[in-house]
């Protein structure tokens, strides 16, 4: 696989880099770029952290002083709106060039945190998107694959718990802590709202037998037969005969525990019947009555009573079969009964069996009427609780008297009598309002009944049934309102008198008795929910231990690297890095062991604690073989080294410049390594130029402008930066050094591009020593030509040239802003040719 | 922070802190079902895959007690 490599950092205004963008080439695996002090080292690494992370760790590590990184990321001298950023142009995982850019947004603030926007190949982007080009970052703090010193001191100048939580993270274990918790958090899925049938069940007596229910839950006719068997044994302890079936026995004990309970306290007197269900009359019931009020207006009063001897003339054929007129048998008026008053007299008489039908009719739903009014009269009467019920001398004699209730009940109940109190008048007066009612309207139909053929009113019965119904509705309400006051106080009541009557639970027992499905129901589900919880319990158990068997063998694995890289830095001392691990009973400490060894072959070493007996020079070399241990572990593509040895350490200095950055660079690693000391740079430069290994030197002419940095492995952009830089000096003599290091850099593009043009005709052979000893005035001609890409561009040149040849000279060199035009041409031209 | 390491193992051809626990834990335990849904949960309702599992424990427990008992 291919791992991401940076093949040049450009930085503007971050932190010691100022206004001009100063460029940073890696082309090769290696680089080594070298500053004095205070000259911009450290930032540049910083720089490579901010690209990457948005933030630098070193304010994370010094949590204390994070106000002071207030305003720190923007170079102080820089213009208010000129743009902060750094920029990397990159192959990635995919084998393609990208460039990844790091735009300051805002900067650090007092307990505030900076801003950024990051863009890849100019598009905005996430820190996503970066892991997709292969740069994966670890844990906070050290997220970026970056060095510095202040790192390395941070790790052993903590607090032991601070660094064990720092180590912590550095060996990435933090996720199965998460999971860990997830996992616990799940224990409060297994427990659902209280079950109350199982609340009994833990509050039955202690003489009922049935707890093993809970262990074992039985099948549901043993459940029953085992309920059955406990309530013979609660009756047979009480002393009296067990009936034969568990519905007569668990009556028996309803018995035994009420009269018991009553030998104390009357507790009967608050049982009351549930308020029966009553509809008003039916549309029917109206019907009918209206039916005969219509029956009774087609027959008046006149031939009700002439029915009779209608009846007795109908039954002659001499009237009920003429044909002709004939006179009448009554008053013997001549020809008086027709055939047609024969008819009408026929229909006289239907009409009035009509009526007699209909009357009879609406009796029978008169006494219905009555039937409903008795009803609900009735039915008020017995909603009342006994006590209401009794007259209160009677009551008083039977001792139910609200001071005997507080003093069973005690102090601290007075909420609970007060509560039930309230509801007993709303109570009262709702039944007597309803019985009152319920006779009024009974004395009503009966009178209607009474004159029912003179004077039925059913508009007046309507409207009192309706007031019957109102009142019925308002002791429902009365009824709902004081059934919760009365049975909490029961509740409380009961206990009292269970406890003082030795009957303790035998309700529960009852309760659960009469539910022996939903009771079996409920006891699967708790034996479920205690199994799923101990099979939980004991799954972080086994997490547990599996994770410290992972930590084991990530601290192995890391033990190891860290080992090797020790030996690579520190080989041969006595004195050794031993291992990682976590202290023995104190998992939030982590212990780093070294070995004290008195013989050559390290043979029975003492195991100390390296915070205890390393020296500071060992203690840098192992944070700086944990972090290599590190990068290695996680494949990282490259690292940034900030000063990775200490100055005063020479001996180790020699291994990390050849055994430690030959092994990184064979994993390989690209490996960018900044240092102060000059004598590592030239080094490095030496043993690794055949890696063409880049080199780069960081230097400030005016603390305004901030640190410039000089890539002085290309020879050519090194002499012109060379050059920029002296080009600014006042004195006649900079500048006349600016002009022979342009002079060379002149040459220097002149014979590249003449080379350049002939690899591109084929010739494979041409080099730059094929022009050795060939200056300006041969070498411009030649190359004037060849500059194609505008017209201006040979007179760029031509002009470069006498601009360089006047500062040769032993003349007065040209001005600033000559010699600095002169860098620019050059520069522009080196960019456009050969360094696009 | 764990898809990172997950990514980081990817790129390494590595095991994953989690898939390091699960070759420690036994088999088909409610442990590994338990780590194996939080290694395969939604990122948008992490926690919900591992109750799934719960909540199939449970159901599997009831099935056996009721199936030993009735």
């Amino acid at each position: 696989m291919i791992a991401t490599r940076i093949k040049s950092l450009a930085v503007r205004g971050f932190r010691a880099y100022g206004a001009a963008e100063q460029t940073l080439n890696l082309p090769s695996d290696i680089a080594v770029i070298w500053g004095p002090n205070s000259k911009g080292k450290t930032s540049l690494a910083e720089a490579f952290e901010f690209l990457l992370t948005g933030r630098i760790s070193r304010r994370e590590l010094m949590a204390s002083a994070q106000d002071e990184f207030a305003d720190a990321l923007r170079n102080a001298h820089l213009l208010e709106d000129a743009e902060v950023y750094v920029t990397a142009s990159m192959v990635a995982v995919d084998g393609k060039s990208h460039e990844v850019r790091r735009v300051l947004t805002g900067d650090y603030a007092k307990r505030q945190d900076c801003t950024s926007r990051l863009e890849i190949d100019g598009a905005v982007s996430t820190q996503t998107d970066l892991e997709a080009l292969g740069i994966v970052l670890s844990q906070p703090p050290l997220e970026a694959p970056v060095l510095a010193q202040h790192t390395l001191s941070y790790i052993f100048s903590v607090r032991p718990q601070d660094r064990a939580t720092y180590f912590k993270t550095l060996l990435e274990v933090t996720d199965l802590d998460d999971l860990r918790n997830d996992i616990a958090a799940l224990e409060s899925d297994l427990y659902p709202p209280a079950d109350p049938l199982l609340g009994k069940f833990d509050a039955l007596p202690h003489k009922v037998q049935l707890r093993f229910m809970r262990h074992t839950v039985p099948d549901a006719a043993t459940l029953v037969a085992k309920i059955d068997e406990a309530a013979g044994a609660l009756i047979t302890e009480a002393g009296e005969q067990v009936p034969e079936t568990l519905d007569k026995r668990l009556a028996e004990i309803d018995r035994i525990l009420v009269v018991r309970r009553s030998k104390t306290f009357p507790v009967r007197n608050f049982d009351f019947t549930q308020l029966v269900g009553w509809n008003p009359p039916a549309a029917d019931v109206w019907t009918r009555i209206d039916a005969y009020l219509d029956e009774s207006k087609k027959v008046d009063e006149q031939t009700r009573q002439l029915v009779a001897l209608f009846d007795e003339a109908m039954k002659l054929p001499a009237i009920s079969e003429i044909t002709e007129p004939v006179d009448c048998p009554l008053c013997a008026t001549q020809s008086a009964m027709t055939p047609e008053r024969v008819q009408l007299i026929r229909q006289h008489i239907e009409h009035s069996q009509d009526f007699k039908t209909s009357e009879k009719i609406a009796r029978s739903a008169l006494a219905q009427l009555l039937a409903s009014a008795d009803a609900l009269g009735t039915a008020a009467e017995a909603a009342l609780p006994k006590y209401l019920k009794a007259k209160p001398a009677v009551r008083r004699a039977s001792g139910f008297t609200i001071a005997r209730i507080r003093k069973l009940l005690g102090d601290g109940t007075d909420e609970i009598i007060s509560a039930w109190l309230a509801t007993v008048r709303p109570l009262s007066k709702a039944a007597i309002a309803l019985r009152t009612r319920a006779s009024v309207t009974r004395a009503l139909v009966e009178k209607q009944t009474s004159e029912l053929t003179t004077g039925l009113d059913t508009e007046k019965l309507r409207s009192e049934f309706a007031a019957l119904a109102k009142c019925r509705a308002q002791l429902a309400i009365a009824i709902g309102t004081y059934k919760e006051p009365v049975t909490s106080l029961c509740a409380a009541l009961n206990d009292v008198l269970d406890t003082q009557s030795d009957t303790v639970g035998w309700q529960n027992f009852l309760d659960i008795a009469r539910q022996p499905e939903e009771l079996r129901r409920s006891l699967v589900e708790g034996k479920v929910r205690i199994t799923v919880a101990q099979e939980l319990k004991s799954a972080l158990r086994q997490i547990d231990l599996a994770k410290e068997k992972v930590l084991d063998d990530k601290f192995s694995d890391y033990s190891g690297l860290i080992q090797d890289w020790w030996e690579r830095l520190r080989p041969d001392e006595p004195t050794f890095f031993s291992t990682v691990q976590f202290r023995k009973g104190a998992k939030r400490t982590i212990d780093f062991k070294a070995g004290l060894s008195a013989n050559v072959d390290r043979s029975a070493p003492k195991v100390r604690d390296v915070i205890a007996i390393f020296s500071q020079s060992q203690l840098h070399c192992l944070g700086l073989a944990m972090f290599l241990a590190r990068a290695q572990h996680e494949g990282l593509g490259f690292i940034v080294l900030d000063d990775p040895v200490l100055s005063s350490d020479e001996d180790y200095r020699v291994h990390f410049n050849s055994t430690v950055l030959s092994e990184l660079l064979k994993i390989p690693m690209q490996v960018i390594v900044l240092t102060q000391d000059h004598n590592t740079w030239k080094e490095l430069d030496l043993r690794y130029r055949h890696l063409s290994i880049a080199t780069a030197q960081l230097f400030v002419d005016a603390p305004a402008e901030g640190t410039l940095i000089e890539n002085t492995s290309d020879v050519l952009l090194a002499k012109i930066n060379r050059a920029r830089s002296l080009a600014r000096g006042g004195h006649p003599d900079l500048r006349k050094e600016c002009g022979i290091q342009l002079r060379d850099a002149g040459e220097r593009f002149c014979k590249e591009i003449l080379v350049k043009e002939r690899h591109d005709k084929g010739d494979a052979a041409a080099c730059l020593t094929d022009y050795d000893g060939k200056t300006l005035e041969w070498l411009c001609p030649h190359v004037e030509p060849l500059l194609v890409h505008d017209p201006s561009h040979p007179g760029k040149l031509a002009v470069f040239r006498n601009t360089v040849n006047n500062a040769c000279h032993d003349n007065t060199p040209p001005g600033n802003a000559g010699m600095t035009q002169a860098c620019g041409d050059i520069l522009f031209l080196v960019k456009d040719y050969l360094r696009p | 922070m764990e898809d990172l390491q997950s990514n980081n193992a990817k790129h390494l051809g590595q095991k994953n802190n989690s898939e390091r626990l699960l070759t420690h834990l036994e088999e088909d335990s409610l442990a590994a079902r338990l780590v194996q849904s939080y290694c395969r949960r939604d990122p948008a309702k992490p926690i919900e895959s591992m109750k799934a599992v719960l909540q199939e424990r449970i159901q599997q427990v009831r099935d056996t007690i009721d199936r030993h008992k009735d």
